[in-house]
């Protein structure tokens, strides 16, 4: 009975976040912002070593099971999720408002993930995602604007409602044609018939039609980029940087488990929407005025050169997905943390035009964003040249040429949007002043773009135990 | 023949450890980017010595790539990085370094962005050393590619402000054929795995594959020459560009262009698309004499030297499609030469223009007062028009002849283009020496003893590459 309290701790400690960090907001007088990222960081710490000492060990494991592959997922979540909460930190300060419930629905949401990243039974998800959509309804209006908030988080909350039947009529669809909801009778049963019928086949388009508009693929993206564009900037970067593991994790257990037997199916309809993500995010990014909304279509146009890459889901397209993700996310930290320095006049940097010249206020700053983008764009001898070399020759292995033109012409489109960022750094004169940045983001910008810069000396040590880890997965 | 020290590592780390000290200098109102200057100066001529210890050491009959550094950089995908050199590359790495320390000479005095300015060159310098050292099919592709950043900043910065979309298509001409070459070594890694280029040249790939690949390989050389239809873009930058570190740096792209002929150049690839190498031959000769005409009658000074510069690159790169390993090697050492004194043309003509621009006033003339500059600059006209002074002449005509050899007509065009970018450049030395009363430029105008004593060293380095190309190589 101790055993599977013990086994538990992940979550246990995670949850018990909620009534301590209440507690503390009820009772203690001299909070500021930094309480609840202590609180969090400890309890997410806690969380985060207790997850990879109990990486095999499951209590239900008909429900959820830990296993090397979910413990990976959840090492890389937490890890991302504790140092943007110490970005976080940074602009609750700064602006002197209450952390409070950003790091609690953080926490809560953080639960539902490494729950979801563990689950073998369809209930787990049908029960979790209802209950993250809500959460990020709740992260969406923090401290912003009521008015524009009610009218984006409406529309979001209509959208996921229509999302949730339908992931809820897929799993009732699969339960009827299998008579279970565990991921492995599932995969057996569908493996034993040998030929899917159309019923069951669109019992499983409507589960992952769920989980892309979850992941914010074209042509569901614009809650995701409506979002960023109105969100502060800590939910900005949590949204960013956290979910894709996740729902990249999902989409590689459904896709070589559950649904391994339908996947010649299923990856039509995953090619329609990488393509469309591609280009729609590639092509919107071109047209914006706004940054936050700039890069919320480029998550969009990653989100479909990764899925591009993926869609055969053997051992080499797994583990080139997992390093793009990773190093989409190096990189997008470290231009979240630019932005969380740049400030004028106490306001944070939201417009193009508010970065005309800042080469010349900000160098340090300008030539941190500089390398982020160069990396985002993939051009060597940054580290996302790694990314891109990996999912492109994935490609070229699977003979798929007419792919690796399209990526390529999305590639240009977006580096010319990235093009448009770096005119208005290093081009253009100096428009505004900017306040000043505190020293302890220059320090996590200069270990970050050490990791980017130094990494492509030999990238294999980053990821080479996870790489072992998602071989076997395929396997 | 193995290094057991990776100096070709170093020669290539080397500038980029000079670019982090350069990003942690002091940059104010009081230093003025002197320190950034400073550690930029000694970076480079560490590097020159570093590469003088490596022709010491190099076998300079051998054809073959030397001094291997192997390692494994991936195994998914399972990627080797090579690096050699032979006489001919290091020689280029030679050239290159000496033309941005020439190019270093005339922004001294710099105060716009100096820091901006050193740390990009020191990246460039990094990269094209890399591009001309790496020995195997990733490593150049990864070379070739990442020296663009570098370029695409320095040109944002130091070209004109109001021909910025010009940049953004500079940046995506060349990025697409960077991502064209990205495709071709795709391809041969997908049929080969990670080969050495020596090994590139002996591949058969034969029919539709071996069309794409040496197709894809030719058309993003050529998007860094400026040769039709790229032509444009390329000239409108450069003559865009007052400083000049900035435009030695960008007349040094498409010299990566013709390194990248030669190194890929193997007996298939003129068979694999042989029909079409006729019609970049055509479309070069007449690139060359349209280029020439326009240097000829433009005005601007800039625009001659680009004009020149033009039809010298394209003259190289026809010579390397005649395949014979003799020529190669005279444009090797021709190139030597030609970049030193293209350089240095750069400078002086850069410091005219800023004396007639600070005394508003024209620089017709202003050599019959200034002596020193006078010297250096009728020196440098007479050896880029291929006098007797520098490699350029006795290669060049070895290059020559075997052109007029192979095609008598396509050679009387060449000639005729090469004999009006040497006009334009008569003329505009002519010009400066055209003594005009008007001209308020006096002898106090003249370049600093300090400059003169450096230009007369870039004199002796260019009159004993004519003595022999290779005359400073004391072999072990």
């Amino acid at each position: 009975m101790l055993q599977n309290w013990l086994i538990l701790l992940p979550e246990l400690t995670l949850l018990s976040f909620l009534p301590v960090a209440w507690l503390v907001n009820l009772y203690r007088e001299s909070k500021t912002a930094k309480t609840f990222f202590t609180l969090s960081k400890y309890f997410l710490g806690a969380a985060l070593i207790f997850t990879i000492v109990f990486y095999n060990k499951s209590v239900w494991s008909a429900w959820w099971l830990n296993s090397r592959y979910s413990t990976l997922f959840k090492v890389a979540v937490y890890t991302v999720a504790l140092v943007w909460f110490y970005f976080a930190s940074k602009w609750f300060l700064s602006k002197n408002r209450s952390s409070a419930k950003f790091y609690c629905i953080c926490m809560g949401m953080l639960l539902s993930f490494g729950i979801l990243l563990s689950a073998q039974n369809f209930l787990v998800p049908a029960l979790l995602v209802p209950v993250l959509c809500l959460l990020t309804r709740g992260l969406i209006p923090l401290h912003c604007d009521e008015e524009k908030a009610e009218a984006i988080t409406s529309v979001y909350i209509r959208e996921s409602f229509i999302f949730w039947l339908l992931l809820w009529g897929g799993i009732s669809i699969l339960w009827w044609q299998t008579g279970s909801l565990e991921y492995a009778d599932i995969r057996y049963i569908f493996a034993l018939e040998g030929e899917v019928n159309w019923i069951a086949y669109s019992g499983a388009v409507m589960i992952v039609s769920s989980l892309l508009f979850m992941m914010a693929a074209a042509p569901f993206h614009l809650w995701f980029v409506n979002a960023l564009s109105l969100a502060i900037l800590p939910v900005c970067g949590f949204l960013t940087l956290i979910p894709p593991f996740v729902y990249l994790s999902c989409l590689i257990t459904l896709m070589t488990g559950v649904f391994a037997p339908l996947s010649q199916s299923l990856q039509t309809l995953l090619f329609c929407f990488a393509v469309f993500s591609l280009f729609v995010g590639a092509v919107s990014a071109n047209r914006q005025n706004n940054i936050r909304r700039l890069f919320g279509f480029s998550t969009t146009y990653n989100l479909g050169f990764m899925l591009l890459g993926i869609l055969a889901f053997h051992s080499h397209s797994v583990v080139s997905a997992f390093v793009y993700t990773i190093i989409y996310v190096l990189a997008m930290i470290g231009i979240y943390a630019v932005f969380l320095g740049l400030k004028s006049k106490g306001d944070y940097v939201s417009e193009l035009e508010d970065l005309s010249g800042l080469s010349e206020a900000k160098p340090y700053l300008s030539a941190a964003f500089l390398v982020f983008m160069i990396s985002l764009i993939g051009i060597p001898p940054l580290l996302g040249f790694w990314g891109r070399l990996s999912l492109i020759n994935t490609l070229v292995s699977e003979e798929r040429w007419s792919d690796v033109l399209m990526l390529m012409i999305a590639l240009i489109l977006m580096a010319n949007a990235y093009l448009q960022i770096i005119r208005k750094i290093y081009f253009e004169p100096l428009q505004h002043s900017f306040d000043r940045t505190d020293k302890p983001i220059y320090v996590c910008l200069f270990i970050n773009l050490v990791l980017i810069l130094i990494s492509i000396l030999n990238p294999s040590y980053l990821l080479h135990d996870a790489e072992i880890v998602l071989r076997g997965l395929t396997q | 023949m193995n290094s057991s020290f990776a100096l070709l590592s170093l020669i290539v780390a080397l500038p980029f450890l000079g670019m982090l000290f350069v990003l942690t200098a002091r940059d104010d109102g009081v230093v003025k980017g002197r320190n950034a200057f400073n550690v930029c100066i000694f970076t480079i001529i560490a590097n020159i010595i570093l590469i003088w210890r490596i022709f010491m050491i190099l076998n300079e009959k051998s054809r073959e790539l030397q001094l291997l550094e192997k390692f494994n950089w991936l195994s998914t995908p399972n990627i080797d990085i090579v690096l050699g050199v032979d006489t001919f590359s290091l020689l280029l790495i030679l050239a290159v370094h000496l033309a941005v320390l020439i190019g270093l000479s005339g922004v001294r005095n710099n105060l716009y962005k100096q820091k901006s300015l050193m740390v990009f060159t020191l990246l460039f310098l990094s990269m094209v050393t890399g591009f001309f050292v790496a020995a195997d099919i990733f490593s150049f592709y990864l070379f070739f590619e990442a020296m663009l950043i570098p370029l695409f900043m320095i040109i944002g910065m130091f070209g004109e402000v109001k021909k910025q979309d010009l940049i953004y298509r500079f940046f995506l001409y060349n990025f697409i054929g960077a991502l064209i070459l990205f495709s071709a070594t795709m391809l041969i890694y997908h049929h080969q795995g990670s080969i050495t280029l020596e090994e590139v040249s002996r591949l058969p790939l034969k029919g539709g594959i071996g069309f794409y690949v040496w197709g894809a390989v030719c058309l993003s050389f050529l998007s860094r020459i400026p040769i039709w239809p790229f032509h444009y873009w390329i000239s409108s930058i450069n003559s865009g560009i007052r400083n000049p570190l900035a435009f030695v740096i960008t007349a040094l792209m498409p010299l990566t262009a013709i390194y990248g002929f030669i190194r890929f150049l193997p007996p298939h690839f003129s068979s694999s698309i042989g029909n079409y190498l006729i019609w970049i031959n055509i479309i070069g000769v007449i690139t060359m004499v349209f280029i020439a005409l326009i240097g000829f009658i433009n005005k601007d000074s800039q625009y001659k030297i680009f004009s020149y510069i033009t039809v010298y690159y394209i003259m190289y790169l026809l010579g390397i499609f005649t395949n014979d390993e003799v020529i190669v090697f005279n444009i090797g050492y021709s190139l030597f030469g030609f970049i030193i004194v293209i350089s240095t043309l750069e400078v002086l003509s850069g410091y005219i223009i800023h004396k007639e621009e600070e005394v508003e006033t024209s620089s017709r003339g202003f050599l019959c007062r200034a002596r020193k500059l006078s010297f250096i600059y009728s020196f440098m006209t007479l050896a880029a028009i291929g006098l007797p002074v520098s490699a350029i002449f006795v290669n060049n005509f070895l290059i020559l002849s075997k052109l007029l050899s192979a095609n008598i007509k396509m050679g009387m065009l060449l000639v005729f283009a090469l004999v009006i970018a040497g006009m334009t450049l008569l003329q505009e030395l002519f010009r400066l020496k055209d003594d005009d009363k008007s001209c308020r430029l006096g002898k106090s105008d003249d370049i600093s003893i300090f400059q003169f004593v450096f230009m007369i060293f870039v004199m002796f380095i260019l009159l004993m590459s004519f003595v022999k190309p290779l005359w400073f190589v004391i072999n072990e």
